[in-house]
């Protein structure tokens, strides 16, 4: 009886093993099937050409091809159409525009097996209706510079159109925001009231219509400021991807976001849109076991803008000064591990034009107190510096109220150049105060710090050129926030877009880099790094540091077995 | 009575029409429009493609113009569309509406229910040892930030435990989805609820019990569950009716932050997003609704305290 | 305060002890000084060698996220909070007490105006108000920019002008069943003046709601401060204020709760003494009381 007993419950005991084993496994496998990523962000439209933000771009990058993209490397590479056209090899030529001015034309020819989601091919008529609906003033569109150099359209047939564009720079042939447009169902909205588009396309009214999409996946359901839902797209001719179903969730709270991953409702957090960089420092230092975690350094440059308009800050010695007597590798190894790099230029150092043979400022009190001395800032009674009219050398230090990391870094700041003897007041104000009045129209009394993002080889005309200095009567257009006037640096930057061999802009690139090294209008901080967290199952993601999303190259990830 | 609701409407329109103004005002005085704001991150935009857009969304036009023509189709019943949302106004909000009510509903009434029977029971003996517990838990939630509370409840629940979702609404609309999915926000804002009930409960349940007419009532052998229902509760009621009928109406506007931490789009953040984000559209429409709710609200808390205080009525 | 209510407060042996705990933490923020000049560290001055360092002898409370001292950082923050927190629930009261009674006395006209601004101060949203605030240039108003005072009075005011509402509902609330009273209406038939009769008859008998209305808003307006500071109208850093540590440290939860700790024991404690000074100052006015 005893015998048969044990028998009988070591048996259910097995098949309870085994069912569990068999139970587990399936879930695994269940698991895998689906891929739920957590971001910061929802975005507001799911339209390809409306409006440009970072949700958007990355949903975008699983369900939408463009034509061109800047790949991993940082070089344009083609997605939708079969090779780069090149001057070399012969699919770009140039000729005179219209205006007179040099003007080139460039031909793709796009793939054969690209489809929307419906299986309608994408052709030279998806192109053109992009084109057309974007250079209507009354669609909306927000920057249309494209728009308007590229003039006119050839198409050859179904699958090769002509270009032609007014303007010759060398990044002639990277048309990554010329998205095409499913022609065959949105130019009869478009048509019917191209003002009223923007509130009646499929993409935010239905935008499970498959042939919306044509990436790997398509949407297949959304649930407004929460999650949107994706699956694998039928109709995707290229690699099969890995996951069944890939959910993307909006957890815009950091700290509710790495809650959400350690009870396991998230795989994975973006690191496009995902924690701040401590934050994910102190995650990894606790889970490094569950998670892999990738830092990658990008094109976001955190920097300080100077207000060159003050008397004290138009002293190039006083800037040189504020630049010495801060410690910006102590600020890079202790608040954030040295994961991200020290600026000396607003040239990143992956970036294929920077040049490391450029004078770097070193951190150097010393010298900062002499420079001060030497321009008739003497050390006063409670420590602060005066000039001979007995003003104090105080300056304002401004950023986005509520950043943080960027509230840290200021009060380090102040801390180092309290040491010299330069009194710096912290006033912060909410961001769009801060962006959309004080920085914008040249209202900040001394220092601004915020970032730039820019993309790869970037030529910063709009930033440092005399005729971008803001004011009334240009509408406060232009980044020139400085107040910079350099008239060589104004030559350079006309020259640079229209030099097209790369070795020839060398040199002009270098150059540029020098005169904002030993003119400093800007004092450059570091440049930020993404934070991505995956899983420790998942293999093959690629973050390319600059503003095309790791998801453009989805069917590159694998799940390990 | 019906007068008082006929003059209280009358008010309530002109109180709607004057807030809508200030509304519109206030939001079109923020620095920074869209525009402003595109410009400053994105370089590509040039000066031409401000004004075009300007032009474009009518923010080249005087404020006052862009009001009356607002209110105008607002009248009509034509909310407009939401810039930032890519929806109808009216479809966006209701979404955000269905959300908020499915937290707060049940969330007033629970907080509201265990806050004035805890301070009942604390008013029972005052300064003993229920009043002392009562007191803790309520000054633990009134002391606790929102966020704090909300988050400790998510590592506790779903990081450590792993019994409840850490947050987002229910993927499917099941009830047993909907249920899991709304426990840990609605503990948290109950939590934070109930102490306000508790004390001001048990401050004019104290304040009743020491009239005479109790001890008259006392005295005539009244049980002391009817003394403490039946003659102090009614008398107690006025300032809680007043407080409960204001955090209702608080509430509606949003509860932001634990709508945040919980990733629950909710009235709070809509209203928060539309703001900042200069959704002329979703913003004023989420205020006229939470302007209404207000002054129903405020007519129904001085209603209550007609009818519980035969002697206001002339 | 008569010698009656004196000893009445005293009597209440929870809101004596709160009195002198209040007391105790309002000379703590303003000997704030002179512990920094004894402990000899200046808790402004980030050292990122110290981050996050654990409490030892020279740092009571361990170190912040930039190394300054935790303890002298509570204590220069319990300037701000209390001053915020108090300041801010007393101004909020007494504009809530005088709209209240106005609009209880005089009723009609005068009522309907004054409970309508209110309404719609609470339906109001109170972001796009904050943040055109924060766009006005106190140096384009003639304030001083910058000067912790200023600041700090702004946001007293600020305050008060979305905290008197609550004590003004209640305030009428009370204030109408109490002029129906039959001692209220003999007072009236006597000819006694209308500020007597409010302010020996009506004000004491709400005190008590009020008190407490009040003192539980002395926690949300503390925290209500970080709310400020997010939109840059609070203080500015390197300035400490326990809501401002409090919301710095929701990015590091679960990598140094310690942080959150402190601010938040100090808050709770706040709101503990307040609460139970307010119950009995409300016990000291009551003129029912039968102790």
């Amino acid at each position: 009886m005893s015998a048969r007993a044990g028998l009988v419950r070591s048996l259910c005991a097995l098949t309870a093993v085994a069912l569990g084993l068999a139970l587990a496994t399936s879930a695994a496998a269940l698991a895998r099937e689906t891929l739920t990523i957590g971001i910061t962000q929802y975005p507001s439209t799911l339209h390809p050409s409306i409006e440009s933000m970072a949700a958007k771009s990355y949903v975008h990058g699983f369900t939408l091809r463009p034509i061109t993209v800047h790949d991993a490397e940082w070089k344009v590479v083609c997605m939708l159409c079969e090779r780069l056209p090149t001057i070399e090899n012969s699919d770009a030529v140039p000729e005179t525009a219209p205006n007179g001015n040099p003007g080139i034309a460039v031909t793709y020819r796009l793939r054969a097996d690209a489809a929307w989601g419906d299986g309608t091919p994408i052709t030279t008529d998806d192109i053109v209706f992009a084109w057309e609906a974007g250079r209507e003033a009354a669609t909306g569109i927000g920057p249309a510079e494209l728009y308007r150099s590229l003039y006119r359209i050839t198409v050859i047939d179904a699958r090769t159109v002509t270009l032609h564009f007014d303007k010759l720079t060398f990044e002639y042939n990277a048309i990554n925001e010329l998205r095409p447009l499913p022609a065959h169902l949105e130019r009869a909205i478009w048509q019917a009231d191209p003002r009223a588009y923007r509130t009646r396309t499929l993409y935010d009214r239905e935008p499970a219509r498959p042939g919306l999409w044509s990436g790997p996946y398509r949407v297949v359901a959304t649930q407004a400021g929460a999650s949107i839902t994706l699956e694998r797209n039928p109709a995707w001719r290229g690699r099969e991807p890995a996951f069944r179903r890939i959910v993307i969730r909006t957890v815009e709270n950091t700290a509710a976001l790495e809650a959400n991953l350690l009870a396991g409702q998230l795989d994975m957090i973006a690191g496009e849109l995902g924690l701040p960089l401590d934050q994910a420092l102190a995650l990894e230092r606790r889970a490094a076991s569950r998670f892999r975690f990738h830092f990658q350094p990008g094109l976001v440059y955190e920097h300080i803008d100077l207000n060159l308009d003050l008397p004290a800050l138009a002293d190039r010695r006083v800037r040189e000064a504020l630049v010495r007597a801060i410690d910006r590798d102590q600020i890079v190894q202790r608040l954030f591990e040295g994961r991200v790099p020290v600026a000396h230029s607003f040239v990143n150092p992956l970036d294929r034009m920077h040049d490391p043979t450029v004078p770097r400022i070193p951190f150097d009190p010393e010298g900062a107190r002499r420079l001060l001395d030497d321009a008739g800032w003497r050390v006063g009674s409670d420590g602060i510096r005066r000039n001979a009219a007995g003003e104090r050398l105080s300056l304002e230090l401004m950023t986005t109220a509520g950043n943080r990391s960027r509230e840290l870094v200021q009060q380090v700041l102040q801390g180092m150049w309290r040491a010299v003897g330069i009194e710096v007041r912290i006033r912060n104000e909410p961001p769009r105060v801060f962006f959309g009045e004080t920085v914008s129209r040249r209202r900040f009394q001394g220092m601004a710090l915020f970032a730039w993002i820019s993309s790869p080889e970037n030529v910063p005309r709009t930033i440092l050129h005399s005729t971008e200095i803001p004011s009334e009567a240009r509408n406060w257009a232009g980044q020139n926030y400085t107040g910079f006037r350099h008239a060589e640096m104004d030559e350079l930057l006309e020259r640079l877009p229209i030099t097209l061999d790369p070795e020839a802009r060398r040199p002009l690139w270098r150059r540029v880099q020098e005169i904002y090294a030993t003119e400093i209008p800007v004092i450059p901080l570091f440049f930020r790094a993404d934070a991505h967290i995956w899983p420790r199952w998942l293999e093959g993601v690629r973050p390319t540091g600059h503003l095309a999303p790791s998801s453009l190259w989805v069917e590159e990830w694998r799940v390990l077995p | 009575m019906l007068r008082l609701i006929g003059e209280r409407m009358a008010q309530a329109a002109l109180t709607v029409v004057l807030l809508s103004f200030a509304a519109y005002a206030l939001i079109g005085l923020m620095p920074g429009d869209p525009i402003d704001l595109a410009i400053a991150s994105d370089p590509r935009l040039s000066a031409a493609d401000a004004e075009r857009l300007r032009a474009l969304h009518g923010l080249d036009r005087p404020l006052l113009e862009r009001y009356l023509a607002w209110a105008a189709s607002a009248l009509a019943g034509e909310f407009g569309f939401s810039r930032l949302f890519a929806a109808p106004a009216h479809e966006v909000l209701a979404n955000a509406l269905i959300n908020s009510l499915a937290l707060l509903v049940p969330t007033t009434i629970a907080s509201g229910a265990i806050g004035i029977g805890l301070g009942i029971l604390a008013a029972r003996r005052p300064r003993g040892a229920l009043d002392a517990m009562v007191n803790a838990v309520a000054f633990a939630g009134i002391a606790m930030p929102s966020f704090w509370l909300a988050i400790l409840l998510i590592i506790l629940f779903a990081v450590v435990l792993g019994w409840l979702p850490a947050g987002g609404p229910p993927p499917e609309p099941t009830l047993a989805a909907w249920l899991r999915h709304l426990a840990l926000p609605s503990l948290t804002l109950t939590v934070l609820g109930l102490s306000a009930y508790a004390r001001q409960t048990r401050a004019a349940m104290i304040e009743a019990l020491s009239e005479p007419w109790i001890r008259t009532a006392r005295a005539k052998g009244a049980s002391p569950a009817r003394v403490l229902l039946r003659h102090a509760l009614p008398n107690a009621a006025i300032p809680i009716v007043t407080v409960a009928a204001l955090d209702f109406a608080t509430l509606v506007s949003g509860a932001l932050v634990v709508e945040t931490v919980f990733a629950w789009p909710g009235m709070g953040k809509l209203l928060y997003d539309a703001i900042l984000g200069n959704d002329y559209n979703v913003a004023l429409l989420a205020l006229l609704l939470a302007a209404l709710v207000t002054l129903a609200a405020s007519l129904a808390a001085d209603l209550i305290q007609l009818a519980l205080d035969p002697r206001l009525r002339r | 305060m008569s010698g009656r209510a004196f000893s009445r407060f005293l009597a209440h042996r929870a809101g004596a002890v709160s009195a002198l705990v209040l007391i105790a933490l309002v000379s703590a923020a303003a000997a704030a000084p002179i512990v920094a000049e004894m402990m000899g560290h200046d808790p402004f001055a980030p050292d990122l060698f110290k981050r996050f360092a654990p409490p030892s002898r020279e740092h009571p409370l361990g170190t912040d996220e930039l190394g300054r001292d935790l303890l002298l950082r509570l204590l220069y923050g319990a300037r701000v909070s209390l001053a915020v927190g108090l300041g801010g629930a007393v101004a909020s009261a007494l504009i809530g007490l005088a709209v209240g009674l106005a609009a209880a006395w005089w009723g009609g006209l005068i009522d309907a105006c004054l409970m309508r601004l209110a309404d719609g101060i609470i339906a109001l949203p109170a972001l796009p108000l904050l943040i055109v605030l924060a766009a006005v240039d106190p140096a384009r108003i003639g304030l001083p920019r910058g000067a912790l005072a200023a600041d700090l009075v702004r946001i007293i005011v600020i305050v008060a002008l979305f905290g008197w509402v609550k004590v003004a509902r209640i305030t009428r609330a009370a204030a109408l069943s109490i002029l129906r009273m039959d001692y209220a209406r003999a007072a009236v038939a006597l000819g006694v003046s209308p500020a007597r009769l409010l302010a020996r008859h009506v004000v004491p008998n709400l005190a008590v709601h009020v008190a407490v209305a009040s003192t539980l808003s002395i926690g949300a307006v503390i925290l209500l401060e970080s709310v400020l500071s997010f939109l840059g109208l609070g203080i500015q850093p390197p300035a400490a204020s326990w809501g401002a540590m409090l919301a710095n440290a929701q990015d590091l939860v679960f990598s140094a709760p310690m942080a959150a700790v402190w601010p938040g024991l100090a808050i709770f404690i706040t709101v503990v003494a307040t609460n139970f000074a307010g119950d009995a100052l409300a016990d000291a006015l009551d003129p029912k009381a039968h102790l």
